[in-house]
């Protein structure tokens, strides 16, 4: 055979099979009916909650297996009581301590990261609900909402945000009176530390969540606000708005803060004071530097806990 | 018979007898791969579920509904785009080391994995997995984000009609610099979005869907269609383009059309699954040492070779840290295929010592 018609034998023959095979794939594609997984409680009146993402999400009324993905939601289930549903959790959801034993037991299951999560493991739990934060976890958790499991992305923006967070959490649970007391305790301690820093000075406040580079607490964010409501400023609430600021030490130097209050990263006391320029700094010549757990910021219940923590650090002569 | 001219052998004596072989060992690593996963689902099961899957729900299938959801809608999809997106990325891999002339060639020196990440990054940094697109948004910019890398790098590139190889490498590398710090710029502004961007760049097949394989299913075969004309031509290629254009070639023309095909394939392939590196760089090297230069044996092997190192990484990165203290967290597979594919390009490297050529 010469050269050209061989080509040509060889070209018709991929191009019939590529038919072949494109043909195939669209039969498979709608034959292929996509499995739902429909949970197995007949209900006739599904729960309707709308999540931080806006979108309207059905939900059995008796929820009996939740996985939460998020360690300070993970909290908020444990403090409404209703962690006797929780079957599943991310690796960093580690508190209450009590929680190790029950993944112990084998009652509730690790399920890998809200960034990184092991979907066949999710889908396998046979979950009523999932639980997570968005929409940032969105793009790997995608493939859940595909299979049409239940799943709310919650968005907590600042002490609101928190409290809406628990309240859809315990109505989703239906523990609705459960997460209404919780919130009303929350309130009630910050109500009381507001009450007790009102007639103080303001003091001006640099809190640090990271320190290689040096990262801030932005405006508009939980820590922020607890700033506040403690009775001090956070000299960085004037940076754009973002949930950490990455920033310069000299602008820390340059706006001498009160106090200073390291948030989660492990950098020793002493090294902070021992930066180039921050000897100058009022907060650390009166060494009013203080470390603080980053899981008490967080929007869980034990962000009251925090509160009153920064309250003392600030004005250690309230109540 | 055609002389071999300048064509070396590989390892095996009769390269086209062994192709099946291969493609015995590609089915071989699908079934075992099904079999893997958090529950360790048995043959038999496996065959009732793809059987009672496809044709009929009954209910009185003996498998249970939850494993047959795990493996028609988990496990099956995530192979079969791990198929798709190891062959792309090997094919793709072997086409540009011929057009090039150079083994350092992989798919993503065209610019394609940069403007993928910069189109993914983009769709993730500006939250519309909320809004447009639904989450298809990160895809759909992602192929388009790395369409138009290889367009610019092919432009820069072009003197007219033709586009010199060593200036093409050049741009394209040069795209994937630029591109790269655009995409280390939108991380240092990405603030609560960073860890979701971060996972989508280091690859991952946790997301494949039989929607996704539906959409990317047709170009690819087009892109493969495309490729497999060409074959022939690019043994004549690796001669030098002159030589070849004396034996009537058109070398042009061949080199668009080719580079078109595998960019069209390399970013589908991207566009699902995040980028997922050294397959296309490793595999054709492997299969050009044991199936020897000739491309028309060389495509398909490095495609199911391509196939089978992507599903055995897959399966890794799925039950590498499954057992260690329960975590169940799963490895992205990019870092799999870095992991694996560097020792072993680094021994391959040491084992030849450059001594094999194209």
């Amino acid at each position: 055979m010469d050269y050209p018609s061989m080509y040509l034998k060889k070209k018709v023959i991929t191009a019939l099979i590529a038919l072949l095979i494109i043909v195939i794939a669209t039969g498979v594609y709608f034959t292929a009916q996509s499995l739902e997984l429909i949970s197995d409680n007949t209900d006739d009146s599904p729960i309707i909650i709308m999540d931080d993402l806006g979108r309207n999400v059905s939900i059995g009324n008796k929820i009996e297996r939740i996985i939460s993905i998020v360690p300070s939601n993970t909290e908020i289930i444990f403090a409404i009581g209703g962690e006797n549903k929780l079957i599943g959790v991310d690796q960093y959801s580690v508190n209450p301590p009590r929680i190790e034993s029950m993944i112990e037991d084998g009652e509730i299951q690790v399920v890998g990261s809200a960034f990184s999560p092991d979907i066949e493991k999710i889908v396998a739990l046979q979950p009523d609900l999932i639980i997570a934060n968005g929409p940032s976890m969105r793009t790997a958790l995608v493939r859940l909402e595909e299979l049409n499991l239940p799943i709310i992305y919650l968005r907590p923006i600042g002490l609101d945000g928190l409290y809406n967070n628990i309240r859809v959490i315990g109505a989703s649970m239906s523990l609705g009176e459960a997460s209404e007391d919780l919130v009303q305790s929350i309130q009630k301690r910050v109500s009381a530390v507001q009450n007790a820093v009102k007639d103080k000075p303001r003091v001006r406040v640099y809190m640090e969540t990271w320190s290689d580079p040096m990262l801030a607490v932005g405006p508009n964010t939980l820590p922020d606000e607890v700033i506040s409501l403690a009775g001090g400023i956070n000299v960085f609430s004037d940076a754009v708005g973002q949930v950490s600021v990455a920033i310069n030490p000299e602008a820390v130097v340059a706006r001498n803060p009160d106090v200073i209050i390291i948030a989660g990263n492990e950098v020793s006391l002493t090294e902070v004071s021992s930066r180039p320029g921050f000897h100058t700094i009022d907060a650390v010549e009166n060494n009013r530097i203080y470390y603080i757990s980053r899981m008490l910021i967080a929007p869980s219940p034990r962000i009251a806990e925090g509160l009153e923590k920064i309250a003392m650090f600030l004005h250690p002569d309230a109540s | 018979m055609h002389s071999r001219g300048n064509l070396k052998r590989g390892k095996i004596r009769s390269p086209k007898k062994a192709l099946p072989v291969l493609f015995a060992l590609l089915v071989a690593t699908f079934l075992v791969s099904l079999n893997l996963g958090f529950k360790q689902i048995p043959i038999q099961t496996i065959f009732d579920a793809l059987f009672y899957g496809v044709v009929d729900l009954s209910p009185q299938s003996t498998v249970s509904y939850v494993d047959r959801v795990i493996i028609m809608e988990i496990r099956l999809p995530r192979l079969i785009g791990g198929i798709l997106v190891g062959s792309s990325l090997g094919v793709s891999g072997a086409v540009l080391q011929g057009i090039f002339r150079n083994n350092l060639a992989e798919p993503y020196v065209t610019g394609v994995s940069s403007g993928a990440a910069v189109g993914g990054a983009s769709a993730i940094v500006l939250g519309f997995g909320v809004t447009i697109f639904g989450t298809a948004a990160v895809s759909v910019l992602a192929f388009i984000g790395a369409i138009s890398a290889v367009l610019l790098a092919y432009n820069i590139a072009r003197v007219g009609s033709r586009v010199p190889v060593v200036t093409l490498l050049l741009s394209g590398i040069s795209v994937s610099v630029f591109l790269s710090a655009i995409i280390t710029l939108m991380m240092v502004f990405s603030g609560e979005e960073l860890r979701a961007l971060i996972f989508w760049l280091l690859g991952s097949l946790s997301s494949m869907s039989w929607m996704k394989i539906s959409v990317i299913l047709p170009p690819i075969i087009l892109a493969f269609t495309i490729i497999a004309v060409y074959a022939r031509d690019l043994n004549v290629m690796t001669l030098g383009e002159d030589t070849a254009h004396t034996l009537g070639v058109r070398v042009e023309r061949s080199k668009i059309v080719l580079i078109f095909a595998v960019s069209l394939a390399t970013a589908l392939a991207v566009s699902v699954s995040g980028i997922i590196g050294f397959v296309g760089l490793v595999v054709p090297h492997i299969t050009r040492i044991i199936f020897g230069p000739d491309h028309r044996v060389l495509l398909p092997a490095s495609m199911m070779g391509g196939a089978i190192f992507l599903m055995l990484c897959d399966a890794l990165a799925r039950t590498a840290f499954r057992s260690v203290g329960g975590i169940g967290m799963e490895l992205p597979v990019g870092v799999v295929t870095a992991l694996i594919g560097g020792p072993l390009f680094i021994y391959l490297l040491r084992r030849t010592k450059g001594r094999y050529s194209l």
